[in-house]
């Protein structure tokens, strides 16, 4: 039977204050000008304000003044499809947030409008086939729970003791794409490394830890990033844990600001991103570096620990104590430019997040920069293959990589 | 300019008409904001915050609405310009004006009001006038050649954008000409002129809560809820 149309809910979805945003918004055009993805594009389907438009079209027909006196008008499927290829072409950067002249949280806006479509059945096929990843091996790559394991398999002499699963003070939570994507293996292999330095009793959660959820939100299921919230509280909350270290950029704006939206409580423990671990470190004497880093260094702030994780001022102290060369670029800190990673976009459009990678790259050339320091390994990884495809010299890497390797008493061959 | 007029249906039944509607359209909007409000939301609340919530919430009314702070000035330095100019001049025009509404002066026979305390003197009211026309004209310019170009603007515009727009600067000729009539024209044409104004001025309020015009009351909550999320967040 072929489907008509559908009947649109949007009471549980949005609030209030959401509500309020929807009507506010002049239709200016403002934010299509901050957007990475419509500034690659130059496509009228990535601006902010049109999903903004069609989110409020279907509000209207679902709960309008119309529709309370008559009856909610069905969205055509088609038009569904037509506004999910809208909603799913942005990265969820937020930058169409300080964007809009009046300040409309545009970001979760573009979320809600996504929860709207999941719902309804019509989101992108790459993205039905990374659901069903998660629903079944709790994670967005396929790989099996065990796999979660594998850095540490391979590392073990070289960094000491991994606790998988301990009661401690403190958890790593390493995240999907930092324990399960090779080349991201010496993210967590380094941060095991410092942990073990500064003698923090640590663990990880191993084979149980789940997607933080932020793929759940990305997708559009709200409910399911819910239950992965849960889960991952209760566990770290059961190993007895008073802090949790997280070196993806996502996965800290998840554990540090949503889960307390989704559980409806505030955990207990506080969340630390590795550089704010880091800068504190240093800051309390518990780490010292060898000598400068003789190349123009530049950082780039991952959308999810600057604009909506509120990390902007540590990795600077970070650079500033690692070398004497360390050189802003251009739409930095709240106002960081995308990588052109997130938001499942490159599962979308691989062609369009890659342009926007390489504009970023463009922005790091213009200061001079040699080396460019993330702190995301998405992040590191999109803006490592703009690189590739540009043919240029730069090196991208992450934060912890850098200090790491520059920490007294540590010879480079020891953890490379 | 009140001499001027004479008892019509602009100044004895229409001010009603313009407060019921207005009345029955704000109460549509908070009806439907509040039930929405009864029905459990998605998210909590944060409950941490990074910097103080009051302190944010000024800052995002004042620094960050300023260049180089605010994005909209960064990339489109001219929109931005002209914007606040708008708006800026609006809100004088209103203020300065206050004491005249007509529909204060109809609805309150015998009281007294007093004279805005932000009183611009000819020539200086007419500069503000012609420099809010000017700016409003631009952003109406802007909007109809995206449309007609094709551009951005085209996508998310609709037909209640060249409504609200034009209907504003209506607002803003005739008051600019009522107030050069008054004083100088022959009667009776000042009389039609500023019935002319007062009428379409009605119009505008009528139209306030159905339309766009109502980011006017909202961007107060909105942009002080962003300066709130700031603060929590750190940024
Ligand atoms: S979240 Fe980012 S990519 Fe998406 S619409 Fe906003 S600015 Fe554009
Ligand atoms: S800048 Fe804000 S008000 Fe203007 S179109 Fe974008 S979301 Fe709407």
């Amino acid at each position: 039977m072929v489907k008509k149309g559908l009947l649109i809910s949007v009471d549980d979805v949005l609030t209030t204050r959401q509500l309020i945003e929807l009507e506010t918004c002049v239709r200016c055009g403002a934010c299509a000008e901050a957007c990475p993805v419509y500034k690659a594009s130059e496509d009228v389907l990535a601006m902010p304000a049109l999903k903004l438009k069609e989110l409020r079209d279907l509000v209207h027909r679902g709960q309008g003044i119309l529709a309370s006196i008559f009856k909610p008008k069905p969205v055509d499927v088609k038009e569904l499809e037509r506004i999910a290829k809208e909603a799913y072409t942005c990265t969820l950067c937020g930058r169409c947030m300080p964007g809009c002249v009046f300040g409309i949280q545009n970001r979760e806006l573009r979320e809600a409008l996504r929860f709207i479509l999941y719902r309804s059945g019509v989101i992108p096929d790459q993205l039905k086939k990374i659901a069903s990843y998660l629903d079944e091996k709790k994670n967005p790559f396929n790989a099996e729970p065990a796999d979660r394991l594998k850095w540490v398999a391979y590392s073990l002499s070289e960094l000491g003791e991994i606790p998988v699963n301990k009661r401690a003070e403190t958890v790593y939570f390493v995240g999907c794409r930092t324990s399960l994507i090779e080349p991201n293996h010496d993210i967590a292999r380094l941060t095991a490394f410092l942990l073990n330095h500064v003698g923090e009793d640590w663990t990880i959660l191993g084979e149980n830890e789940w997607c933080s959820g932020v793929s759940w939100i990305a997708i559009g299921d709200v409910e399911k990033a819910r239950d992965y919230a849960r889960h991952n509280v209760r566990l770290i909350e059961s190993l007895g844990a008073k802090k949790v270290v997280v070196t993806d950029a996502e996965c800290y704006a998840m554990l540090k600001w949503r889960y307390p939206q989704l559980i409806f409580r505030q955990p207990n423990f506080k969340v630390l991103h590795i550089t704010e671990y880091l800068a504190d470190c240093i800051e309390k004497g518990k780490i010292d570096f060898y000598g400068d880093i003789d190349k123009v260094v530049t950082y780039h702030d991952p959308c999810m620990l600057s604009r909506l994780g509120g990390v902007v001022e540590e990795p600077r102290l970070i650079l500033n104590t690692l070398t004497s060369k360390f050189v802003e670029m251009p739409e930095n800190k709240m106002d960081t430019y995308c990588c052109g990673g997130g938001g499942f976009l490159p599962e979308v459009n691989r062609e369009l997040s890659m342009k926007i990678a390489k504009t970023r790259i463009g922005h790091a050339k213009e200061v001079g920069a040699e080396v460019i320091v993330t702190s995301c390994p998405m992040c590191r990884e999109m803006l490592r293959e703009a690189v590739k495809e540009l043919n240029e010299k730069i090196e991208v890497v992450d934060i912890v990589e850098l200090a790491v390797k520059k920490m007294k008493p540590i010879e480079r061959a020891q953890i490379v | 300019m009140n001499g001027l007029l004479e008892p019509s249906f602009a100044i004895t039944v229409l001010p009603y008409v313009t407060v019921v509607v207005m009345a029955f359209g704000f109460a549509l909007r908070l009806a439907r904001w509040f039930i929405a409000w009864k029905e459990a939301p998605v998210m909590g609340k944060v409950a941490v915050t990074r910097h103080g919530r009051f302190l944010g919430v000024v800052e995002n009314w004042t620094v960050n609405m300023l260049p180089p702070r605010d994005l909209a000035a960064k990339y489109e330095p001219g929109f931005y310009v002209v914007g606040v100019t708008m708006h800026l001049s609006f809100i004088a025009l209103l203020l300065t004006n206050v004491h005249e509404f007509a529909l204060l002066k109809f609805l309150l026979p015998g009281v007294e009001l007093a004279s805005s305390p932000f009183y611009v003197p000819k020539p200086w009211s007419h500069v503000l006038s012609a420099v809010f026309l000017v700016s409003l004209l631009l952003m109406i310019l802007r909007r109809i050649r995206h449309w007609v170009s094709g551009r951005a603007l085209r996508a998310i515009s609709s037909a209640r954008d060249f409504v609200a727009a034009p209907l504003l600067w209506l607002v803003g000729l005739s008051g600019f000409l009522a107030s050069i009539a008054a004083s100088t024209w022959p009667y009776p044409l000042p009389t039609y002129i500023i019935t002319l104004h007062i009428v379409i001025v009605q119009v505008f309020l009528m139209y306030v809560p159905f339309s766009k015009f109502i980011h006017g009351v909202t961007v107060f909550i909105v942009r002080t809820l962003f300066g709130v999320r700031r603060a929590e967040y750190g940024v």
